[in-house]
């Protein structure tokens, strides 16, 4: 599998995209030349210079640096979620679909319910009742995505189920158990992870879209959204300024997708 | 050793009206199947031959009637109590390829029954293996393979072993050789008769093919929409077949020679 | 010695990488007898077939030697005088009938448009013939037939159709590439007595398979195909009663020998 990804170049441009975006979130206080916090009135609205590579924003603050810490915070909080909706979604969808009958039906039930609403509107409700914070906004995140993941797991455990290898496997009496760890999920997992790896995308426009909306994250953070919600009231006389943390987005959200889609082209030819 | 008695499973299908309609797949089936012998079971698609196969391995439950493993009802047994008896009843599937796990090495894949009901060392799991391999006339380099990377009658062969890896008292074979083919299905059909004098285990043969069916075993049950129509125990020739529908399916077999089309063209 | 219609002489096909998957077959196929061709997987007959067709690309494969249809090269003719052909003077009947149809149309359909693209009739007529073609095949209710997908009929069933289409446009030459491996027997038998009606009506017929069954009861001369090469051929009877080949025993010695029925 790995020999086809290099020789899909799809797949490198967007791996590479990604590799791009980790190495700053990794090596930003290495990468970024200031303080992406440290404000300087005296200093605002500053042209690019070697110091301030991008110029600096309304408080002085380097913009160059606040971009590439803001990687840190878009992987940083969207990697985590992934995480626990990964394992949430595999636990929950795997053992609706294996168990079926009246699990199964309130299962589908639930995800129905949840389902009726737009992921937006779980998130609005919930921080506005949970309040303000990076956690908060996670976890009303994890809540209002995981159903569409747990139904796709779902349908790929009913497709895998019903194969004969599954049925040789119960011949040879193996437990439930043994049958979901040693043979649905690893013949599930190479579609999973094609299927959260473009995820990962919608993700970060989520969480740039609310930052802007000014959900969750504090003032000030250095978080792609929440740039580009502080920069729109000089959208005509520092246009650069919110088109920067919107490239930043942008080719984040492209690098996942690219290699989301690249994936999937290798895996179902 | 395996009896069952008026045996019966009803499937529920809708219709285009969403009304459901009765299909009985198996209806009032009589088996008795002794120890160390052979039956092969005859039927074209759709005569719930397959049904009947997983009703007796229980990976349906009947409708109605009873299955005796050496006097337990295992018809009415749960799950984990069943688990522990299938190391007495294995099958061999029609499409071999699909039966094997894609993701496991056909070591890993003969291992499973054998991890499954017995605790050995690591070095006995692997001599018996070994052995298992040897004894489906496989090379012992193709335990490191994928499923992918054997032909149709390998695969058949990894799927035998794995069947006759617990020392099975019966073995089910559900089309096993339809799809191979006619050199292959000889050979695979020709181990299987050696290694039925080897394990002394009991041969339940289902097929659509007469030939096949006559060719491995000694009693031949004929089925027709879900009934057996004609048994026949210990059959020396296909003339020993009396129902009209026995008949028909005897009438329809290819010749063996040329010279005897005319014969059939007559017909 | 009956008429030739189609001449294969000294075919070869190659991957362009320059694997050899046919190594130089001949054989002619005459109006009203039956050839078969009897091999197992990856002998090369499938292929023979698909080159016969014109169904192998340029791009992937290397075809050479002669296929001679009423004496002229059709690996010399352009594509247009190709399509006008295939499809109409020669046919195949495929292994799996369920692929060969598309399952979002009404066989009627499928059947009618088939006949329009080859000759200029009204949808009407189309459906007529159709109709009709399909009760020479001992398809009752031909009505509900054509008025049916698909997924609601048998495989047997589907390949009668398939073999009622093939007949509709008159060909000279019917390509059955295992047709009745998927079938069971009595559906086997059922089709390949449709196979001895279309010799009958001076068609030119390649039947391939494995099994020698079946072709005992059909064909009139064989050839037997190894690894992309002819191992023997001659009239049914030469290779069933006096064969001097080895391989072509191993494959005879693979039928179940039944006790004789009388």
């Amino acid at each position: 599998m790995l020999g086809k990804i290099i020789k899909n170049k799809q797949a490198v441009i967007g791996l590479i995209m990604i590799i791009i975006v980790l190495i700053a979130a990794v090596l930003a206080p290495v990468i970024a030349p200031n303080d992406p916090m440290k404000v300087n009135i005296t200093k605002k609205f500053q042209n690019n210079s070697s110091e301030y590579p991008l110029g600096t924003d309304q408080l002085g603050r380097c913009v160059f640096s606040r971009l590439v810490y803001g990687a840190r915070y878009s992987l940083g909080i969207v990697i985590p979620i992934l995480l626990v909706v990964a394992l949430l979604s595999i636990i929950l969808g795997t053992s609706a679909a294996y168990v079926g009958g009246k699990f199964d039906r309130i299962f589908i039930l639930i995800s129905d319910m949840v389902m009726a609403f737009p992921p937006l509107v779980i998130v609005l409700a919930l921080v506005g009742s949970l309040g303000q914070g990076i956690l908060n906004l996670a976890f009303a995140m994890i809540f209002s995505v995981w159903v569409w993941y747990a139904k796709v797991v779902r349908s790929y455990v009913l497709i895998e189920k019903n194969k004969d290898y599954v049925t040789a496997a119960i011949i040879a009496g193996s437990t439930d158990k043994d049958i979901i760890i040693k043979h649905i999920v690893p013949n599930i997992l190479p579609s999973l992870i094609v299927f959260f790896s473009t995820g990962v995308a919608g993700m970060i426009l989520m969480i740039s879209g609310f930052s802007f909306l000014g959900l969750g994250i504090e003032a000030g953070t250095p978080e792609w959204g929440a740039m580009l919600s502080g920069a729109k009231q000089y959208i005509y006389s520092r246009p650069y300024m919110i088109a920067y943390p919107g490239i930043c987005i942008l080719f984040t959200a492209a690098g996942f997708n690219l290699f989301g889609e690249a994936l999937r082209d290798i895996i179902s030819p | 050793m395996l009896r069952t008695i008026n045996l019966g499973r009803d499937y529920y299908v809708k219709d285009k009206n969403g009304s459901k309609t009765k299909v009985e797949a198996v209806k009032n089936v009589c088996l008795t199947l002794n120890e160390n012998n052979s039956y092969s079971l005859v039927g074209e698609s759709g005569s719930g031959k397959s049904t009947l196969a997983k009703l007796i391995m229980s990976l349906e439950k009947p409708t109605t009637g009873e299955i005796y493993l050496d006097n337990k009802n295992i018809a009415l047994m749960r799950k984990k109590q069943l688990r522990i008896l299938r190391s007495d009843f294995q099958m061999v599937l029609q499409d071999s390829y699909s039966a094997l796990n894609p993701k496991m090495k056909i070591y890993d894949s003969i291992a499973e029954p054998i991890r499954n009901f017995e605790k050995l060392t690591l070095i006995q799991e692997k001599e018996t293996i070994e052995s298992l391999i040897t004894k489906v006339e496989l090379p012992v380099s193709s335990l490191k393979k994928y499923p992918y990377q054997l032909s149709g009658g390998q695969q058949k062969r990894v799927c035998i072993a794995r069947a006759i890896a617990t020392n099975p008292k019966f073995i089910v074979f559900d089309e096993a050789v339809s799809g191979l083919d006619v050199t292959v299905r000889k050979k695979i059909l020709d181990l299987l008769l050696k290694l039925r004098s080897d394990i002394k285990s009991t041969y339940l043969f289902i097929t659509h093919d007469i030939d096949v069916a006559f060719y491995m075993a000694d009693n031949i049950a004929v089925m027709k929409d879900g009934e057996i129509v004609e048994y026949i125990k210990n059959i020396k020739s296909l003339n020993g077949f009396k129902h009209e529908y026995s008949r028909m399916l005897i009438d329809s077999l290819p010749p063996l020679y040329p010279k005897q089309r005319d014969y059939q063209e007559a017909i | 010695m009956s008429k030739k219609i189609l001449e294969v002489e000294n075919l070869r096909i190659n991957v362009l990488d320059g694997t050899p998957l046919v190594k130089g077959v001949s054989f002619r196929v005459c109006k009203g007898r039956v050839l078969g061709i009897i091999g197992e997987s990856g002998s090369g007959k499938t292929m023979t077939c698909k080159a016969i067709m014109q169904l192998l690309s340029k791009k992937n494969f290397d075809i050479s030697g002669k296929i001679e249809f009423k004496n002229r090269n059709m690996l010399d003719m352009k594509e247009k005088e190709i399509n006008k052909i295939i499809g109409k003077d020669i046919s195949m009947i495929m292994q799996n009938p369920m692929t060969a149809f598309n399952p979002m149309f009404k066989i009627g359909n499928q059947i009618i448009e088939t006949l329009m693209t080859h000759s200029n009739i009204t949808k009407k007529d189309a459906y007529d013939i159709g109709v009709k073609e399909l009760e020479k095949m001992n398809l009752d209710r031909a009505h509900e037939i054509m008025n049916s997908y698909p997924y609601s009929l048998s495989g047997g069933m589907l390949q009668r159709i398939m073999i009622a289409i093939s007949l509709m446009l008159t060909p000279s030459v019917i390509i059955a590439d295992e047709a009745t491996t998927a079938l069971d027997v009595k559906t086997q038998s059922l089709i390949l007595s449709e196979f001895e009606r279309i010799r009958d009506n001076d068609i030119g017929l390649i039947v391939v398979s494995h099994d020698f069954g079946v072709i005992a009861r059909i064909a009139d001369d064989v050839i037997v195909m190894k690894d992309g090469e002819i191992i023997e051929n001659g009239t049914v009877y030469d290779i069933f009663d006096n064969t001097k080949d080895d391989y072509t025993k191993e494959l005879l010695s693979a039928r179940l020998l039944r006790k004789e029925v009388s």
